[in-house]
C-alpha cells in the first residue's frame, strides 16, 4: 500500500513539475493586426483572463495538455479550438471579423464541444438568458428552452419536462453530482434554484450512456457560475421585487480568486405571499420561502484541479388546493384576502450536497475523480400541526470516475465508472408512510469512442449498469401508519446495456446531426408499492408490484441552416419505449380526488421535435427574432393517448440590443411572446386543456459610469391572461395560474 | 465588561429556553360530519394529535388547524 502511494504522489509531483507559464497573443484574421481586451480562457478547467493593450495575455500554472481555449471579442467570431499546452511555442489566435454576432457559443460540459458540435441533441442556456423577462422560479424559466417544460403546483412547486417525460425520467445534475429528492412525487419539485447559478444543459433523450440509469427522457444539468479572473474579487447584493406575490428575492454574492486558490459564495432568502389571479383573488396557501447558501472552492497548481462544492437549501412550500369541505368547489380554494403567514398543508425540504471533485491533465489524457453525497429530507404536513403526515429521507453517495485519452489527432476515448448508494428512510414520528424504506446500490461502466474526419465527427459508445433494490418489510409497523403502502419485503435486480452511436457533419453553411441513443429504467419504490393517498399531488395513487423495467431507444436527426442574417434548426425524434410505466386515472374517486393506478404497455411512442429559427436582420443589426416550436405526442401501441403530456407551445422573443453609453445605459428591450396550443390528445378520463397566450416584457439598464448597478424591469403575463397550464396540477380543482406580474430586480456590485 | 457577557447571557438563554405558544383549532370527523373540539395548545396539542378523541369508546382521528 505504501508503494502505491508513494508512486501516486510520485506522479503527482512529477507531471505538476513540468506544468509552465503560457504567452501568446490576439490578432485579426485579416489584418494581422493585435485585437487589444480579448477574453481568453479555457473553459474546462475555468480558468480565464483579459488580453492587454496590445492583445497579448499570459498564464501560468496551466496543465501540459491538450485543452479547449475559448476566445471572445467584440465584433469578432468566438473562437474556440484545442491548443497543446506542452508546446512553448507563444499562443498566436486569430480571430474572424463578423459583423453579425448571434449569440454567446457556449461549451458544453456533457461532450466539451460547442453546440453544433455535439453529437446527441443538447440545449445550452445561460442564466442570463433564462431570467431575462423575469421568471419568478427556475422552473418558469426553463420552459424556455425547446423541447422543455415544467409541471406545477402554485408557484413554489415544479418540475422540469423534457420531450414529455418527467419525474423519475429526469435525471437532474448539480455540477456532476446527481441530484435525488423524492422526485418520483408530482408535487416534489426540483431541489435546484438560481443563485450562484451559470448555465443550464439539457441532454433530450435516453442519456444512460454518460449519465446512468434512469435518464430515459433525458438529463437537467446546472452548473455554477465560473470563477472569477485571477487576482481579482468580486461583492454584490441584490434584490428582487414582484407585485404579483408581493414576493422579495434578496440575494449576496462573492467571488475571488488569490493564487492557487479561487472561491465563489452565495446566500440568498425568497419570500412570496399566496400569488394572485387575473380576476383580483388569490390562491390560498401558494406561499412560499426559501433560504439557500451555494459554496464552492477550487485549488489549481499546475496539473492538478480541485473543486469542493457545498449546497443548503431550506424551503417551506405551502401546497395549495386543500379544503375542509366534503365536495370542495374551486371557490373554496380561492381567498380575497392576500396572505403570507405558514398555514397547512406544507412542505419543508432541507437538501445538503456536497461534491469533491478532483481532475489530473496528462499531456494527452485527463483523470476525473468524483464523490459526492446528497441528502434530501422532505417533511410534509397535511392535517396536522405537530405530526407530519409523511417524513421521507434520502441520502444518496456517489462515485464517478473517468478517464478520458485522446489516442490520436482525430481519435478519442473516454471510459470510465459510476455508481451510487441511495438510501430511501421514513423518519418518525410521522402519520403515515408513502414509500416503504429501501436501500439501491447502482454500478455501471462504459466506453466512449470519437473519431473526427474532415466536416464529419463520429461517436459510438456502450454501458453496462446493475441495481440491486431491496425493499425493506414494514409490516411490523403500526397499520395505522402503512395504509398507504404495501408492506412486504421486495429484493430485485435489474440489468441494462444501453448505447449510443451517432454523426455530426458541418459545414460553413449546415450542420446535419443524428444519433440513436438507448436508456433503461427501473420502477421506482412508489410505483411499485404505493397505495394510498397524496395530498400533494392531489390524487391517490395504486402501485404495481409486478412492474419492469423501461427500456427506451430513441432517435433524434437534426438539420441546422447557418446563414448570415438566419438561423434555422429542425430536430425530430422517435423515442420507443418498452414496458412503459404511466399512470392512468379510473372512474373512481377517494372523496373529492380521483384515483390513478400505475399501468404499463409494452410499447410506448413518443415522437415530436422542435424548429426554430433565429432572424437577425441586416439593416436592423440589434433586432433579435427568435422562435422555436416544440411538440411531443405519445401513445401506446394501440393508438391510445398516453396522459399528462404537455401542450405543444411556440416561444418568440424579440430582442432589441441598445447598448448606449449614456449615465443610464440601456442593455435591451425584450417582448416575450408564449403560445400554448390545445391539447387534445389526452389519456382516459384526462381533460382537455384549451390554447392560451401569455405575453411577458422586460428590459435591463446600468446607471452610472461604472455600471455599478444595474436594473431589471418589467411585466409579466402582461395581458393578465386567465389560462390552466395542463400539467398544473391546480387544473384539476378549475384554479388558474397567476395573473399580471410587474417585477423590479437591483444588483449593486460592491466590489 | 462582566457584565456585559452576563446580560449577553441571559438574553441568549431567554431565546434558547423560551418559545412561542403553539395552539390550534381542532376537529374530528365523526359519522355525522365534522365536530369541532375546540382549541389545544402546546403538549394537548401534540397529545391529541397524536392519540386522538375518544367517544364514546371510539377513537377519532384529530385534525388541528392554526388558521
Amino acid at each position: 500500500m505504501q508503494t502505491k502511494v508513494a508512486i501516486f504522489i510520485y506522479l503527482m509531483l512529477s507531471f505538476g513539475l513540468s506544468a509552465q507559464e503560457i504567452k501568446g497573443k490576439v490578432i485579426d484574421a485579416e489584418t494581422k493586426v493585435s485585437v487589444p481586451y480579448a477574453k481568453v480562457g479555457f473553459p474546462s478547467i475555468n480558468v480565464f483572463t483579459t488580453a492587454d493593450s496590445i492583445g497579448s495575455f499570459v498564464f501560468d500554472n496551466l496543465p501540459q495538455s491538450h485543452i479547449k481555449i475559448k476566445v471572445t471579442a467584440f465584433d469578432y467570431k468566438v473562437l474556440i479550438k484545442e491548443v497543446d499546452l506542452s508546446s512553448k511555442d507563444l499562443l498566436i489566435l486569430t480571430l474572424t471579423p463578423l459583423h453579425t454576432v448571434f449569440e454567446e457559443v457556449q461549451i458544453t460540459a456533457s461532450e466539451g464541444k460547442i453546440q453544433r458540435e455535439n453529437i446527441t441533441s443538447i440545449a445550452v442556456v445561460s442564466k442570463e438568458e433564462l431570467f431575462q423577462t423575469g421568471a419568478t422560479t427556475l422552473g418558469e424559466a426553463l420552459i424556455q428552452i425547446p423541447g422543455v417544460q415544467s409541471s406545477s403546483v402554485g408557484m413554489g412547486i415544479s418540475k422540469p419536462i423534457i420531450r414529455g417525460l418527467s419525474g423519475m425520467r429526469v435525471v437532474t445534475y448539480n455540477n456532476g453530482l446527481r441530484i435525488e429528492n423524492q422526485q418520483w412525487g408530482n408535487d416534489h419539485g426540483m431541489a435546484a434554484s438560481e443563485l450562484g447559478l451559470g448555465k443550464v444543459e439539457v441532454v433530450k433523450g435516453p442519456s444512460s450512456l454518460l449519465y446512468g440509469a434512469d435518464a430515459l427522457g433525458g438529463v437537467i444539468h446546472f452548473l455554477d457560475e465560473p470563477y472569477i479572473q485571477k487576482d481579482q474579487s468580486e461583492l454584490y447584493l441584490s434584490s428582487k421585487f414582484e407585485t404579483n406575490s408581493m414576493g422579495t428575492t434578496n440575494e449576496v454574492g462573492f467571488r475571488t480568486h488569490k493564487g492557487r486558490w479561487r472561491a465563489n459564495f452565495h446566500g440568498n432568502y425568497v419570500n412570496h405571499a399566496d400569488f394572485q389571479l387575473p380576476n383580483g383573488s388569490f390562491i390560498d396557501n401558494s406561499r412560499f420561502w426559501s433560504t439557500n447558501f451555494k459554496s464552492s472552492i477550487g485549488y489549481r497548481h499546475k496539473n492538478y484541479q480541485l473543486n469542493i462544492r457545498y449546497q443548503l437549501s431550506y424551503r417551506r412550500l405551502g401546497i395549495p388546493g386543500h379544503s375542509h369541505n366534503e365536495n370542495p368547489e374551486t371557490i373554496d380554494f380561492i381567498t380575497t384576502e392576500r396572505e403570507r403567514k405558514g398555514t397547512l398543508p406544507a412542505q419543508y425540504n432541507f437538501d445538503n450536497f456536497i461534491l469533491i471533485e478532483n481532475t489530473i491533465y496528462f499531456n494527452r489524457s485527463n483523470i476525473l475523480l468524483e464523490l459526492g453525497n446528497t441528502n434530501s429530507d422532505l417533511r410534509e404536513y397535511d392535517e396536522k400541526i405537530t405530526l407530519p403526515f409523511t417524513h421521507l429521507n434520502v441520502n444518496n453517495t456517489t462515485y464517478n470516475i473517468r478517464y478520458a485519452y485522446k489516442l490520436t489527432e482525430k481519435m478519442g476515448l473516454k471510459t470510465g465508472a459510476q455508481g451510487m448508494v441511495k438510501i430511501n428512510r421514513n423518519r418518525f414520528p410521522t402519520s403515515s408512510l408513502l414509500i416503504p424504506d429501501a436501500n439501491n446500490i447502482d454500478n455501471g461502466v462504459y466506453a466512449l469512442m470519437d473519431y473526427e474526419i474532415g466536416k464529419w465527427r463520429m461517436q459510438g459508445g456502450i454501458r453496462y449498469d446493475i441495481r440491486f433494490l431491496n425493499v425493506l418489510s414494514a409490516a411490523d409497523l403500526d397499520t395505522s401508519l402503512v395504509g398507504n403502502i404495501n408492506t412486504s419485503a421486495l429484493e430485485r435486480t435489474f440489468q441494462g446495456i444501453s448505447y449510443s452511436a451517432g454523426f455530426v457533419r458541418n459545414s460553413k453553411l449546415t450542420s446535419i446531426r443524428f444519433n440513436a441513443s438507448s436508456g433503461y429504467r427501473s420502477p421506482h419504490l412508489a410505483e411499485l408499492q404505493a397505495d394510498g393517498f397524496h395530498h400533494g399531488s392531489l390524487r391517490y395513487e395504486h402501485g404495481n408490484q409486478n412492474l419492469k423495467s423501461e427500456h427506451a431507444v430513441q432517435f433524434d436527426a437534426a438539420l441546422e441552416l447557418h446563414f448570415d442574417h438566419l438561423e434555422f434548426i429542425i430536430n425530430p425524434y422517435y423515442n420507443r419505449i418498452s414496458n412503459f410505466i404511466y399512470l392512468i386515472q379510473t372512474d373512481d374517486f377517494e372523496g373529492s380526488f380521483p384515483i390513478f393506478e400505475y399501468s404499463q404497455t409494452d410499447v410506448a411512442h413518443l415522437y415530436g421535435g422542435e424548429v426554430g429559427f433565429h432572424y437577425h436582420p441586416h439593416r436592423i443589426h440589434r433586432l433579435h427574432i427568435n422562435t422555436n416550436f416544440s411538440v411531443t405526442i405519445a401513445e401506446t401501441e394501440n393508438g391510445q393517448p398516453i396522459s399528462l403530456m404537455p401542450q405543444p407551445n411556440i416561444n418568440t422573443s424579440l430582442r432589441f440590443d441598445i447598448k448606449n453609453k449614456n449615465k443610464i445605459s440601456f442593455k435591451n428591450i425584450v417582448l416575450e411572446h408564449i403560445y400554448h396550443l390545445p391539447q387534445n390528445r389526452i389519456g382516459p378520463n384526462e381533460t382537455f386543456s384549451v390554447d392560451y397566450h401569455l405575453l411577458n416584457l422586460a428590459t435591463q439598464f446600468t446607471i452610472g459610469d461604472l455600471q455599478k448597478l444595474s436594473v431589471s424591469t418589467g411585466v409579466r403575463n402582461l395581458l393578465n391572461t386567465k389560462y390552466q397550464g395542463h400539467l398544473s396540477s391546480l387544473k384539476n380543482l378549475g384554479l388558474s395560474q397567476p395573473g399580471i406580474n410587474v417585477f423590479f430586480s437591483l444588483k449593486y456590485q460592491i466590489k | 465588561m462582566k457584565s456585559k457577557f452576563v446580560l449577553s447571557g441571559l438574553i441568549i438563554a431567554a431565546f434558547a429556553f423560551t418559545s412561542c405558544k403553539k395552539c390550534a383549532e381542532c376537529h374530528y370527523d365523526s359519522p355525522n360530519g365534522l365536530v369541532e373540539i375546540g382549541e389545544y395548545c402546546d403538549d394537548d396539542l401534540k397529545d391529541i394529535e397524536k392519540t386522538g378523541f375518544i367517544v364514546n369508546g371510539v377513537t377519532y382521528e384529530v385534525h388541528c388547524h392554526d388558521h
